[in-house]
């Protein structure tokens, strides 16, 4: 009887047989579903782990020390992968973006996970966030021609000024398009349905980034001062209080939590450097590892270290013991702890510098104590160490170390940046290479030619798939050679 | 039809005439010479005439011979034919003896499909039973080592239960897969690792196209046709039984100079009781260690060998710091040990494995029935402490002749296995994955083993591997904690895992003969395997795991169960019949393939810091601090297949046969699911030609051409959303985007075959010899594509690349010395040479992935070259200037060189050699193979050297002093090459810079090894007691016949290639690449005995 069906069968088409559905994919789903992609980009840019997800910019800036395996803190020269931003994250915003720029696809089920306008706004204000670290890391990286699948296999390379172009643009749209009356995105895991926060979350984006380009304003063709300025007086306003700020959260389950946590903590230790900055050591006394300017015990060393009295280990050498020494607080380690990712404090230091730079009329030392005092309120808040009440004091002395130190006001306010994006290293790594401060000496037992890792190497797989764009993509480093030394468009100071 | 009826009518007219003719009748029995049972359907035939009868039950026949004629013929299947001058005689009895070499023997090809060997039209050899089973082996693919040309096995070390590596037929051809062959067990694919040997007849590979074209698009590595013993003769009762012991018997070189610690001689320090640590008094109970040399800070915690050198001096070993429980306390608190050297620490530590394997057959059978009932008992403890397998087999063949016409047969087989305890056998395994990669050659086994129950004030289980005094305010008493490792016997012992698997097979044939040229048959076959796997992660760990530091563990659980099965249903419509000169076979068939899978499994994740069971040991998942999800994963797929084959014989000397099949798979896309694949083949037995030349008694040549082609997998093409392990805070789904781009035309590989050779037997049979070349290439690979990830995916799936290879097959088998009651030595040869090489990539590239992966550390990656032979190693290797020479930085140490191959895996040749001596009732079988070429690498040797365990890293340089005294002092290891800008280097360097530089740099070159070796793998010596039972003192009305045998595995690899140091088992690497940290290999030692009733 087989035989009979399936001869019958076989002789009636030979090409091709209807099987039904059969070889359907019952193992996931068949169709985008945009909440769920827009809170897998959060959550996947959020819990980036392992050394080249988390770590390495932490050692870079000086905030950690590495004890018994140490490459990465000796600036080893490895290709950094970037698949997570390109396979992951970057895609699933595309995609919910380009649903809700489809007006054929603005149908009931979409418009129930969501106003369609706040889901692209949502959508376009995050991934400017991911392109500034995806370009601050590695440098021109493809976008115009990237994630388009088959449609383009080997996308060429923008430059990093093209994709800070392209990101100011989404921040503005975004910002613009989201209609805080309006249903909010299912799917918004940062900021949990907030619209207005969401604004503000762009136009302190919008400061920040333009504020990057410091060095290279004169020669871009962006207004960085005009972008800065116009978001600063934007009337959806900036992130100008804690209750406003954008932290990751996390969750117990191993996949959901704080990437830091993930890691060996046995082998990571505070950089002395970091902890004497804190404790306020001055520079060039005795023992005196600070690279800043400042002398005057910093209270956020509670929340920041397990412990306020103890050294951190000196940073940079391949034989350091961690035995008596401070590490991390237990706070940055935690699985569930939050982790910033756009403070008030730091748009405030943003605001300093601009007015310092002369961008804006605002009184510099006035954002720097606003920034301070925030910086200390928001890790009070989080930590439950009771600092806050410390802030002014110590404020008020940054701003007089603003009169003696060599840089100046702006000596001080990166410096203070650097303190507050604790434990955010990558912010940290992208302020300190543009500012040069704090004034950070190079591992003494470096791997490389003995400088700072300035970026990452861009992915072993792209000489293989995608050589002849690289070769487009080291060209716009300085010099140009994909070495972790070479230096981004906008990393020119000297 | 009408010269079918003419030629009807003149066969009729033919066997008439010939009866008019004068004849005269004669009698007698065939019986089989070596039990003396009646033979019944033997052929009994006058020689050189069409006259013949066969014999009934009794073995009897009655033959009408016609005048003039006076021999009689007697041929049987596995017999040799023996020729009788009939004389005067009325009566003729024949003895026939088995012969399991002659051409006659049938075999069984493509589809089930049995046919006489001399008329095959490729290469086939077929595998007895005896050759199989040598020493009781409890897997089909070691047992095939050496026996077929062109098989290469992929052992995996028997330490792993259960689990049996693959085998390689013809090298590899897929640029993408590198799989085991398909396995069919009496006809129904199966998993070759639930066939009970005990039961296995013989054993026939299908190795390429040409051969298996039939099996359509599953036919792509070759398939293994097994056919299971069946009942026959009066109903009998045997009973097998074997032991086996299994000793670790290959180790790397270790060295025994030095101990653990990473400072050398400043590893020791001195005990000082009244300092206590950081400014807090030790425990009262450490001033007896006042004074005393122990292990300083992180040299305490250190798991390499990097310490001070053994001298033979007091020291505190790691279990004298505790007192113990009051239960358990330990009688070597607060006592120095000697510091010395544990050169068989590792060697120790491993039990040794006993396999006992019994068996309990039943069969019989006659022209009504045949059937065969067997249960086998196999309980095999593992090498590895607290590992066992037990498995039971139930296999069942029944045949019942219902009338003359219809036939039905029904085989079932039932397989139950449960394996316990751990078995990982990759780097980072508590066993191999310290011992070779990070341990300290001071450990003392016995003591390991001794107080595996001992624990500290703390109530943490002691280990070697603790934090260490200096420690002692730190980690909130967390001091006494493993640092990485567990006490292994302590891990082992209370880490329990159990995977259970059932499997059953069975089907279902009718077959209807309408007459003696047309047969019906349809079947139904299904095997479906149970899988459940479930571990207990227990709190005595966990609890002495220390989450924030190194050693993360959890009190935790889980399960997984996968249901699998394959359901066939199939029919053919055959027929045969002879027209004069000619022999026609052919038939016609159809096949309903469903395959389903479906996964459920939940598991707590036992590495995870947080949410481990709230109730410690509560196993049940509401008690879990973090529930794991639930996942499943299901498949289907359906393959529609029709078939056909036509044979055609003239005068049993040209053969001309063709074949196709045409596939359809709810795999493919739908705008294309069907495929054909053709075959053609002839042989021609050109001795049919020769009269005369006596020596050579037989000689075939034969060629073919033929095509197969892969399948995708189910799925393959229908990529999906993936969605994260739980909706993000309870309600929020994450989804991602699929990574894979799929070509919407994909199409199935397809591989071309042309194969020719020739069959020869010279001296009455008595040696043979079989030549086989092929040519095959492989075109419209199916492969995943890298590609940038910047397109917003990793893979595109599609046709592109091509492979082709090439080979010679020789076997050659033949009778050294013959007697009728003496000495006979017999011997098979095999040998087998193939290349593969890689023709075509997709566009623009010139290297892709292979099938093999990389080691657990990327020091290698298997990666196929443009141009190159198949699978190469590749990794990062040492930088060398035009004339060789190694370039060397200022400060001694290599520069290197990236992405450097370093050769293909596959061998360059393989081969066997199979000895069967035999006197009287005594036989003694050694089965040699070996192979020549390909490349394998350890990653156990790159962290031997790292951690300072293996021999190199303490030897002796040329100036006699040890590598690892200071350079000052003439230490240091000799460095030779060239520097950077072309001077010479002359120079040495630190013993400890040295060999950990390779690590530091990721260098795989000093790692990677020919993996040539000669290996006496099986040999057995049995003797046959039957005639002491049958006719010497032992006779009795029970026992019929038993087997005494002594066996022997793995004794004696009697050749590695020299650069093979540490003499790693090449045919026993668990991974393509080589070598992850696996599990030794074995010696091992059996007996057993076989009894018929």
């Amino acid at each position: 009887m087989a035989l009979g069906l399936v001869l019958a069968q076989g002789f009636s088409a030979c090409e091709t047989v209807d099987f039904g559905d059969i070889n359907e994919n019952r193992n996931g789903a068949s169709e985008a579903y945009p909440a769920g992609l827009l809170a897998g980009a959060i959550q996947t840019f959020a819990t980036q782990t392992g050394r080249q997800g988390v770590l390495n910019p932490t050692l870079y800036v000086q905030y950690q020390s590495q004890v018994t395996y140490t490459d990465e803190m000796l600036y080893a020269e490895t290709p950094a992968s970037w698949a997570t931003y390109y396979n992951r994250i970057l895609p699933n915003l595309t995609t919910v973006i380009n649903i809700a720029r489809d007006e054929e696809q603005r149908t009931p089920e979409l418009a129930a996970q969501g106003d369609p306008d706040n889901q692209l706004g949502v959508a376009l204000i995050f991934r400017a966030m991911v392109l500034k670290r995806l370009t601050d890391n590695w440098g021109d990286a493809p976008l115009s021609q990237a994630l388009l699948g088959i449609e383009n296999l080997t996308p060429a390379y923008d430059s990093q000024e093209q994709i800070y172009m392209q990101l100011i643009a989404d921040l503005q749209e975004g910002r613009d398009l989201i209609k805080t009356g309006a249903d909010a995105p299912v799917g918004d895991i940062l900021y949990g349905g907030d619209m207005a926060n969401w604004q503000k979350l762009a136009n302190s984006l919008l400061m920040q980034a333009s504020l990057q380009l410091s060095e290279v304003d004169a020669e871009s063709s962006i207004d960085a001062v005009g972008v800065f300025n116009d978001a600063l007086n934007h009337e959806a306003g900036v992130i100008d209080e804690v209750s406003e700020e954008a932290w990751f959260k996390y969750e117990a389950l191993t996949a959901y939590q704080n990437p830091f946590n993930r890691n060996r903590a046995a082998d990571y230790f505070l950089a002395d450097e970091f902890v004497d900055a804190l404790q306020g050591d001055p520079m060039g006394a005795e023992g005196s590892l600070n690279p800043t300017s400042n002398t005057t015990f910093d209270a956020r060393i509670y929340a920041y270290a397990t412990d306020a009295e103890l050294e951190g280990v000196p940073y940079g050498y391949n034989d350091e013991t961690g035995a008596g020494r401070a590490k991390a607080s237990t706070y940055v380690w935690s699985a569930e702890a939050s982790l910033p990712a756009m403070t008030a404090g730091y748009t405030y230091l943003n605001r300093a510098e601009a007015a310092q730079r002369g961008w804006t009329n605002e009184v510099a030392a006035d954002m720097l104590v606003k920034g301070i005092e925030l910086s200390f309120q928001t890790w009070d808040e989080r930590t439950g160490e009771d600092i806050a009440s410390g802030a002014e004091a110590y404020a008020v002395a940054r701003v007089a170390d603003a009169l003696t130190a060599e840089g100046g006001m702006l000596q001080v306010i990166a410096e203070e940046k650097w303190k507050a994006l604790f434990p955010q290293g990558f912010d940290a790594w992208a302020e300190w290479r543009r500012t040069g401060y704090p004034e950070l000496t190079p591992a003494a037992d470096a791997l490389n030619d003995g400088a700072i890792a300035r970026r990452y190497d861009y992915p072993v797989e792209e000489t293989t798939l995608n050589n002849a764009n690289l070769q487009g993509g080291i060209s716009g480093l300085a010099p140009a050679a994909d070495k972790n030394t070479s230096r981004v468009w906008w990393d020119v100071a000297e | 039809m009408k010269k079918i009826l003419f030629l009807s009518l003149l066969l009729v007219t033919a066997l008439i005439h010939q009866a008019m003719a004068q004849v005269r009748t004669i009698t007698g029995k065939v019986t089989d010479a070596a039990t003396s049972q009646p033979l019944p359907g033997v052929a009994v035939i006058v020689k050189g005439t069409t006259v013949g009868t066969t014999t009934g039950v009794d073995g009897a026949y009655s033959i009408n011979v016609p005048q003039g004629n006076n021999t009689l013929v007697y041929r049987f299947i596995g017999y040799t034919t023996v020729e009788r001058a009939i004389g005067n005689a009325n009566t003729v009895d024949v003895a026939l003896s088995t012969d399991t070499e002659q051409l006659q023997e049938v075999v069984v090809t493509a589809l089930g499909v049995e046919r006489e060997k001399r008329t095959v039209t490729y290469a086939t050899q077929e595998v007895q039973a005896q050759d199989l089973n040598i020493t009781q082996n409890v897997n089909i693919k070691d047992a095939l080592a050496g026996k077929v040309a062109g098989v290469q096995i992929n052992g995996q070390a028997g330490s792993k239960l259960g689990e049996f590596g693959k085998i390689r037929i013809r090298g590899a051809i897929s640029l993408t897969s590198d799989k085991d062959p398909l396995y069919i067990v009496d006809g129904v694919p199966s998993d070759p690792n639930q066939v009970d040997m005990e039961n296995v007849e013989s054993v026939n590979v299908l190795k390429g196209p040409n051969a298996t074209s039939l099996y359509g698009q599953r036919a792509e590595a070759g398939v293994v046709v097994i056919t299971t013993k069946k009942g026959s003769g009066n109903i009998s009762v045997e009973v097998a039984s074997s032991t086996t012991w299994d000793k670790v018997a290959y180790l790397p070189k270790y060295q025994n100079q030095y101990g653990g610690g990473y400072d050398g001689e400043a590893s020791f320090g001195t005990f000082n009781y009244g300092a206590g640590a950081e400014g807090e008094p030790y425990p009262s109970e450490w001033q007896v260690f006042d004074g005393k040399r122990y292990l300083l800070w992180d040299n305490n915690y250190a798991d390499e060998s990097w310490g001070p050198k053994f001298d033979g001096q007091e020291y505190v070993p790691w279990y004298a710091w505790w007192p113990g429980s009051e239960e358990n306390p330990n009688p070597y608190f607060g006592q120095t040990a000697k510091y010395e050297a544990q050169p068989d620490n590792i060697k120790n530590f491993y039990d040794t494995g006993v396999t006992k394997k019994n068996t309990i057959s039943f069969g019989g059978g006659n022209d009504k029935y045949n059937a065969r009932l067997s249960y086998t008992n196999l309980d095999q403890q593992g090498i590895t402490p607290y590992t066992d397998l037990k498995r039971h087999y139930i296999t069942t063949n029944f045949g019942f002749n219902a009338t003359e016409k219809l036939r039905v047969d029904a085989n079932i087989r039932y397989t139950n296995s449960i394996v316990r305890g751990d078995q990982e056998d990759g780097y980072g395994n508590q066993t191999s994955g310290s011992f070779n990669s990070w341990f300290n050659r001071s450990v003392d086994t016995d003591k390991l083993r001794e107080l595996k129950d001992l624990q500290t004030p703390g109530g943490y289980s002691a280990s070697w591997n603790w934090w260490g005094p200096d420690y002692y305010t730190y980690y909130g008493g967390g001091f006494q904690k493993p640092a990485f490792w567990f006490n292994p016997y302590t891990f082992l012992d209370r880490y329990d895992q159990k995977k259970t698997r059932n499997n059953v097979t069975g089907n279902l044939t009718a077959a209807y003969s309408f007459n003696d040229n047309w047969t019906l048959s349809a079947s139904a076959a299904r095997t479906s395997t149970e899988y459940l796997s479930e571990f207990y992660f227990p709190f005595s760990l966990s609890n002495s795991a220390a989450p924030e530091l190194y050693n993360a563990w959890s009190n935790a659980f889980g399960r997984t169960e996968i249901a699998e099965a394959e359901n066939n249903l199939s029919s053919s419509l055959r027929y045969e019949n002879e027209f004069g000169d000619f022999d026609v076979s052919a038939f016609v068939g159809g096949n309903l393939r469903k395959d389903t899978r479906d996964d459920f499994y939940a598991n707590m994740s036992p590495g995870a810091k947080t949410g481990g069971l709230i109730i410690p040991d509560t196993y049940i998942f509401s008690n879990a601090g973090i529930t794991p999800s639930p996942q499943t994963y299901l498949e289907d797929k359906e393959v529609r297949s029709i078939y056909g084959s036509a044979s055609i014989g003239f005068r049993d000397m040209l053969y001309v046969d063709a074949s196709l099949r045409q596939d359809w798979s709810s795999a493919l896309p739908t705008t294309k699911n069907g495929y054909n694949y053709p075959g053609i083949g002839a042989s021609f037995i050109f001795t049919e030609l020769i009269d005369g030349f006596d020596a050579l008694s037989f000689g075939k040549v034969r060629a073919g051409w033929a095509q197969v082609g892969s399948d995708v997998d189910a799925l393959r093409i229908n990529p999906v959303y993936s969605l994260g392990a739980q909706p993000w805070g309870g309600s929020n789904l994450l989804a991602y985007v699929p990574t894979l781009l799929v070509d919407p035309k994909i199409r199935p590989a397809t591989n071309t075959s042309f194969e020719a050779g020739f069959d020869v037997r010279f001296l009455s049979n008595r040696i043979g010899g079989s030549f086989t070349y092929y040519d095959e290439t492989r075109e419209d690979e199916i492969i995943p594509v890298s590609i940038s990830t910047t397109t917003g995916y990793s893979y595109y799936l599609t046709n592109a690349g091509a492979s082709s290879r090439k080979g010679v097959e020789v076997a050659i088998d033949g009778d050294v010395f013959k007697s009728d009651n003496g000495f006979n030595w017999n011997i098979l040869v095999n040998y087998a040479r193939n290349r593969t090489s890689v023709d075509e990539l997709p566009e623009g590239l010139d290297a892709i992935s292979a099938p093999g992966g990389s080691d657990d550390w990327q020091f290698v990656s298997v990666i196929h070259e443009l141009g190159n032979n198949w699978g190469q190693l590749r990794g990062i290797g040492f930088a060398t200037d035009d004339n060789g020479n190694r370039i060397v930085n200022s400060n001694g140490l290599y520069v290197t060189e990236s992405n450097k191959y370093f050769g293909s895996v596959l061998p360059d040749f393989t081969g066997g050699v199979l000895n069967r001596f035999s006197y009287k009732g005594l036989s003694l079988t050694a089965a040699i193979d070996f192979q020549k070429g390909g490349k394998f690498f350890s990653l156990s040797e790159q962290w031997g050297y790292y951690s300072g365990l293996f021999e190199e890293t303490a030897s002796t340089n040329d100036k006699g002093n040890n590598v690892r005294d200071a350079v000052a002092d003439g230490g240091g290891v000799h460095v030779v090459g060239v520097s950077p800008t072309g001077e010479a280097v002359d120079t040495y360097v630190e013993g400890q810079s040295y060999y950990q530089q390779f690590n530091a740099n990721s260098i795989a070159e000093p790692f990677i090894h020919d993996a040539s070796f000669i290996k006496l793998r099986d040999i057995n010596l049995s003797y046959d007691l039957s005639s002491l039972f049958k006719d010497g003192g032992l006779k009795n009305n029970v026992i019929k016949g038993a087997t005494i045998g002594v066996v022997g595995r793995n004794l004696w690899l009697m050749s590695v290639s020299d650069d093979n140091y540490h003499r790693w088992d090449p045919s026993e690497l668990s991974q393509t690449y080589g070598e992850n940290a696996q599990l030794p290999g074995t010696k091992s030692y059996g007996v057993n005995v076989r009894l018929t009733f």
